[in-house]
């Protein structure tokens, strides 16, 4: 299974450090989503970058409908490539639903885990009438199910790999290569009910691991009370306010996010 | 760029939205158009934020999906996306955007087209096909579990009445002996229909993988033949092999081939009158290679030889013809040659007999 695990979900491991800083894509994307990131940390820690199966450049052949029918499935492969490198003192950087993904890692493998970098998380994307809110209603949810199957009837020329040019960026082409957030269709659909109908506020508590939950403003998927609530309910956590808006601050604010994450390890270090 | 820029009159009023959306996600100018087909103004959106003219959908799949695709690969097109108009309506659109690059960062422009009747009319087509997939599957299902059902009491039959045919203290009858034996057959038979069900089921379900290599002509019919004689005594009928007329190989898995033949070969003995005889014959036709077996049965009607190939379509109403069998077998043989780049054909003529043949690719 050695060299299985790696290929199957992509694993790219880099940088001049020992300590392990682990990435976690979200939904709708894969490990590319990173790059505005990683130059800031590969020359202190080892970078392990990974596609979740039947995201990026996985292998496709090794997604099971009911390994992946929870977020469990998707912790296994988190799990499955800490054992497979044998990593310790993990700093996992996880976005969104990956948020979700990596406490259930560390849930199962505190002892791997140093530290969980939490971005825009949010453990129930629905609101509850016990008055939780997650902001959406089971029929949006129904309603991004519809969309995405209209975006995948031209899949093919709509969200798949494309060739482009890019003379007036050339650091964008200069990874390009042919999977950029690309999926399979039936998959990402099924990661999308995954992502957004799982409910694991209960699972907060459990987490032995120390948490850092960096928070955007005018988050669309994680609002700030979500963001709060994470904070509050894992045992040892942090909470940090971004000035930046949206919820991919790492592709939109990436100087930002750096400087937030390095003044983090640097004071919890200290 | 600051609100309410001046546009170019032709952008304003052009025949499609254009938003212009920073990487913050404020929309830094919109037009008429845009503003006229949600029922706002361009000031009620502009230095907003995007998610304000998106349906809550429409917000997940432009943060998850659309920006990170503009903000790593520079362009998206034909992009799904809902809208939100004022009076709380979804307002469909397809979105195409490139990004670009301003002394204050990236902003994503945008083309906003609306799809109202595209939009009922994919509606239709995403819902035909779920059902479509649903019963392809349910059916599948049903077989595959029906038969895995069947098979287990099957075996328990089969076994225990081997158990009774060895007999070690002779205590059988003749008789008993004797229908203790049909029994046997019977759930044999029965087992060997259950497969086939099984191996339909499987073939539309996930494909077992073929391992096609060149085979010895001279061999498969061989193999054929000794296979079918026994089957041949069976029906008081008899096996004749024309001496082989083609020299070399074809194309094709061992086993799948087998099954083939055996499958052609056991209905062309079955439909045979007791006493007559079956006839297999292999030939190069071309880079062809054909393997027929040619009976002396009632035949086929022209207008039934179009559907025997169905799944569960059985030949019926022929006189002599015993109707046994799923009607399986020719649409899991045809499957079979059709994935080993082959094909299966029938010639029939009422009163006189049919020949059913199998072409696989000669290796010349």
């Amino acid at each position: 299974m050695s060299t299985d695990v790696l290929r199957r979900n992509n694993v790219q491991v880099f940088g001049q450090g020992t300590q392990p800083m682990l990435f976690a894509h979200g939904f709708g994307c894969d490990q590319n989503m990173w790059r505005f990131m990683t130059p800031a940390f590969e020359d202190d820690y080892r970078i392990v970058l990974f596609d979740y199966v039947g995201s990026g450049k996985s292998d496709l052949s090794a997604y099971d409908a009911d390994r992946y029918g929870s977020l469990d499935g998707y912790a296994q492969d988190i799990v499955d490539i800490v054992r497979e490198l044998d990593l310790r003192e993990v700093i996992l950087v996880a976005h969104s639903v990956s948020s979700m993904i990596g406490v259930l890692a560390a849930i199962a493998e505190p002892d791997r885990f140093a530290r969980l970098v939490l971005i825009g998380p949010s453990p129930s994307y629905l609101n509850d009438p016990d008055g939780y809110r997650g902001g959406f209603e089971r029929a949006d949810i129904e309603g991004l199910l519809n969309l995405m199957d209209k975006n995948y009837i031209g899949w093919a020329n709509t969200l798949s790999p494309m060739v482009m040019k890019n003379d007036e960026r050339p650091e964008l082409t200069k990874e390009l290569n042919d999977s950029f957030c690309s999926t399979d269709p039936v998959i990402a659909r099924q990661f999308a009910q995954v992502t957004f109908l799982s409910d694991n506020r209960a699972d907060l508590a459990k987490l032995r691991v120390p948490v850092l939950v960096l928070q955007c403003t005018d988050d669309a998927l994680a609002p700030e009370s979500v963001g709060a609530f994470v904070a509050s309910s894992v045992p040892d956590a942090a909470f940090r306010q971004l000035a930046a808006t949206g919820h991919c601050p790492h592709m939109s604010h990436p100087d930002e996010t750096i400087a937030a994450i390095r003044e983090h390890l640097a004071a919890v270090a200290a | 760029m600051s609100a309410g820029a001046t546009l170019d009159p032709i952008l304003d009023r052009a025949a499609c939205g254009y938003p212009s959306v920073d990487e913050t996600g404020i929309v830094q100018a919109v037009n008429t158009t845009l503003a006229d087909l949600i029922g706002r103004t361009r000031e009620g959106i502009e230095l907003r934020h995007v998610d304000h003219l998106l349906s809550p959908a429409g917000r997940i799949f432009y943060t998850t999906h659309l920006f990170p695709l503009l903000q790593l690969q520079g362009r998206a097109e034909e992009v799904y996306l809902p809208l939100r108009a004022e009076d709380g309506a979804d307002l469909p659109v397809l979105v195409n955007g490139v990004s670009r690059e301003t002394s204050e960062g990236t902003v994503h422009d945008l083309i906003v087209v609306p799809m109202r009747q595209r939009n009922e009319l994919e509606n239709e087509l995403i819902a035909a096909r779920q059902v479509a997939e649903q019963a392809a599957s349910a059916k599948d299902r049903f077989l595959s579990i029906v038969s895995h059902e069947l098979r287990t009491p099957l075996s328990a039959a089969r076994g225990y009445t081997e158990l009774l045919l060895r007999d070690p203290s002779g205590t059988l009858s003749d008789r008993q002996r004797k229908y203790a034996q049909r029994i046997l057959d019977s759930t044999v038979y029965q087992a060997s229909l259950i497969e086939d069900v099984l191996d339909f089921a499987a073939q539309h379900g996930q494909r077992r993988s073929l391992e096609v290599g060149p085979l010895e002509i001279e061999e498969v019919v061989a193999r054929a033949e000794t296979l079918l004689t026994v089957r041949a005594a069976e029906e008081e009928c008899t096996l004749r092999r024309e001496p082989a007329q083609a020299q070399g190989s074809l194309s094709g898995d061992p086993r799948a081939v087998q099954q083939i033949l055996l499958n052609l070969g056991t209905n062309a003995l079955k439909f045979s009158p007791p006493g007559a005889e079956v006839l297999l014959t292999a030939a190069l036709d071309g880079d062809r290679a054909a393997i027929a077996i040619q009976d002396s049965g009632p035949g086929i009607a022209h207008d039934q030889l179009s559907r025997i190939f169905e799944p569960f379509v059985r030949l019926e109403g022929s006189a002599g013809a015993r109707t046994e069998g799923l009607g399986l077998g020719l649409a899991i043989s045809r499957d079979l040659a059709r994935s080993m780049d082959g094909d299966i054909t029938v010639h029939s003529v009422v009163g006189e007999g049919s020949r059913f043949t199998l072409e696989l690719p000669a290796i010349l």
